[in-house]
């Protein structure tokens, strides 16, 4: 790929990848707004560094590491307080049924009690299925590092189950 | 087998389903009360954390994306990258074309889309303007949108603003003024906007308009036009000197704000060389 973006490039990376960095930017800020915004940022970035981009790999990892850190940004600006009111607002707007809008707050309620640091290791080694060392490479922190936020994390979230393993 | 020891396999065990664990590991957890209470509550955290909600992409992202992209880029242009311009004009084409589709779709919600304003009207209104004026309903709107106001209904005060056929630093003026009612709706209702705000600005636009024929907004444009207050106050007296203070704290506002931005920027330089 060249080292400056053409229209049909930068355009196609953003209709392939913007739907994956929205669910990956919600599940770690928990609120639509500031995964829109986390998703505005990312695609800014990725134009401002297209030629650091390696055109034999795939854009996913690239798209992903910078998504992680715009997302991070955004949650510093303190803009994420708005979660569990939103997600009622929700509720009323989709007519979800009760019971499954109860358990999205329980779990949500749960994350939210996370640092988003151990947030964000627990959404890219569950969901993303990413290896410890492929976190240390997206997060640019070592491996060892990486292994204590997931250990702290799940701890963390054990404690909630009334107890530790 | 120690219990530490077969913890250890309990992600194994949630990824693939406890049948495919080694014999060894399986048969203490089963035997062992703690393990399997353990295993238990491992497995409800999984579920947890893979419960996460993720709603879908809103159907307009993309072109949100690409409007927020070729807007952000072209007011970088001058400043940074000027050998670049024509990919952000190319950019901005592509955004204008698909904020029109965007357009279109958002005549057919009850809720306005936010990234659908119109691009080309604004930016044509803006080649016309004073570049210092111009400069300025940037910085504005910069600073509107750091504080999360929606740049829709600013870029709505402009075309109306100019629609009246208001002079460059009333267009700055008004726009202002409407950014300060947003704010203050905002810190009313506790930092966030209200549903009705569009309904509640035009009262208090003429609300501030009709007090004593002179509002802050407009006599800070008149200042910042260097327009003789009186031209636009004719009351005079105290309320222009109040008004040539704000005008005044303004302008240190908004060369505070292109200082900070300015900052920005050179932390962000630092930090791509870093990484």
């Amino acid at each position: 790929m060249s080292c400056s973006a053409s229209n049909a490039e930068f355009r196609k990376i953003v209709a392939e990848y913007s739907g994956y960095v929205y669910s990956l930017a919600y599940r770690i800020l928990l609120n639509s707004d500031d995964a829109r915004d986390a998703v505005q940022e990312t695609f800014v970035k990725v134009l401002r560094s297209w030629s650091r981009m390696d055109p034999a790999r795939s854009p996913k990892n690239w798209i992903c590491t910078i998504a992680i850190n715009a997302a991070r940004d955004v949650y510093r600006s303190q803009r994420h307080q708005r979660a569990a009111e939103e997600l009622h607002d929700e509720a009323g707007d989709t007519g979800v049924s009760q019971p499954a809008v109860e358990s999205r707050i329980t779990a949500r309620e749960i994350l939210g009690s996370l640092d988003v640091k151990y947030r964000t290791v627990m959404v890219l080694f569950y969901i993303e299925q990413r290896s410890v060392k492929e976190i240390s490479a997206i997060m640019h922190r070592p491996a060892p590092l990486v292994k204590v936020w997931l250990c702290r994390a799940r701890k963390a979230l054990l404690e909630k189950f009334g107890g530790e393993v | 087998m120690r219990c530490e020891h077969a913890q250890k396999f309990f992600d194994e065990m949630v990824a693939s389903g406890p049948g495919s664990a080694r014999r060894d590991v399986l048969s203490h957890v089963q035997s062992c009360p703690a393990c399997s209470d353990a295993f238990r509550r491992w497995s409800s955290m999984v579920a947890i954390v893979r419960f996460a909600p993720a709603p879908e992409a809103p159907a307009h992202l993309v072109s949100e994306v690409l409007t927020a992209v070729a807007e952000r880029e072209l007011d970088r242009a001058p400043r940074r990258w000027p050998a670049a311009a024509p990919l952000w004009a190319g950019v901005l084409v592509v955004a204008v074309v698909v904020a029109g589709g965007a357009g279109w779709i958002a005549q057919r919600r009850a809720t306005p889309v936010e990234s659908s304003f119109a691009v080309a009207p604004r930016d044509s209104s803006w080649a016309s303007m004073d570049p210092r004026c111009a400069g300025q309903l940037r910085a504005t709107m910069a600073d509107a949108r750091a504080h999360g106001l929606p740049s829709r209904l600013l870029e709505q005060s402009v075309r109306e603003a100019i629609a009246e056929g208001l002079s460059d630093s009333l267009v700055v003026a008004s726009v202002r003024a409407r950014s300060a009612h947003l704010l203050a709706l905002a810190q009313n209702s506790g930092g966030r906007l209200p549903r009705d705000c569009e309904e509640r600005l035009p009262a208090m636009e003429s609300r501030s308009a009709g007090a004593a024929s002179t509002t802050v907004p407009t006599a800070s444009a008149a200042a910042t036009a260097n327009q003789p207050a009186a031209d636009v106050d004719p009351a005079g007296g105290r309320q222009s000197r109040l008004d040539e203070k704000a005008a005044q704290r303004q302008d240190a506002l908004d060369r505070r704000t292109e200082k900070l931005d300015r900052k920005l920027d050179r932390a962000e330089k630092r930090g791509d060389r870093n990484r």
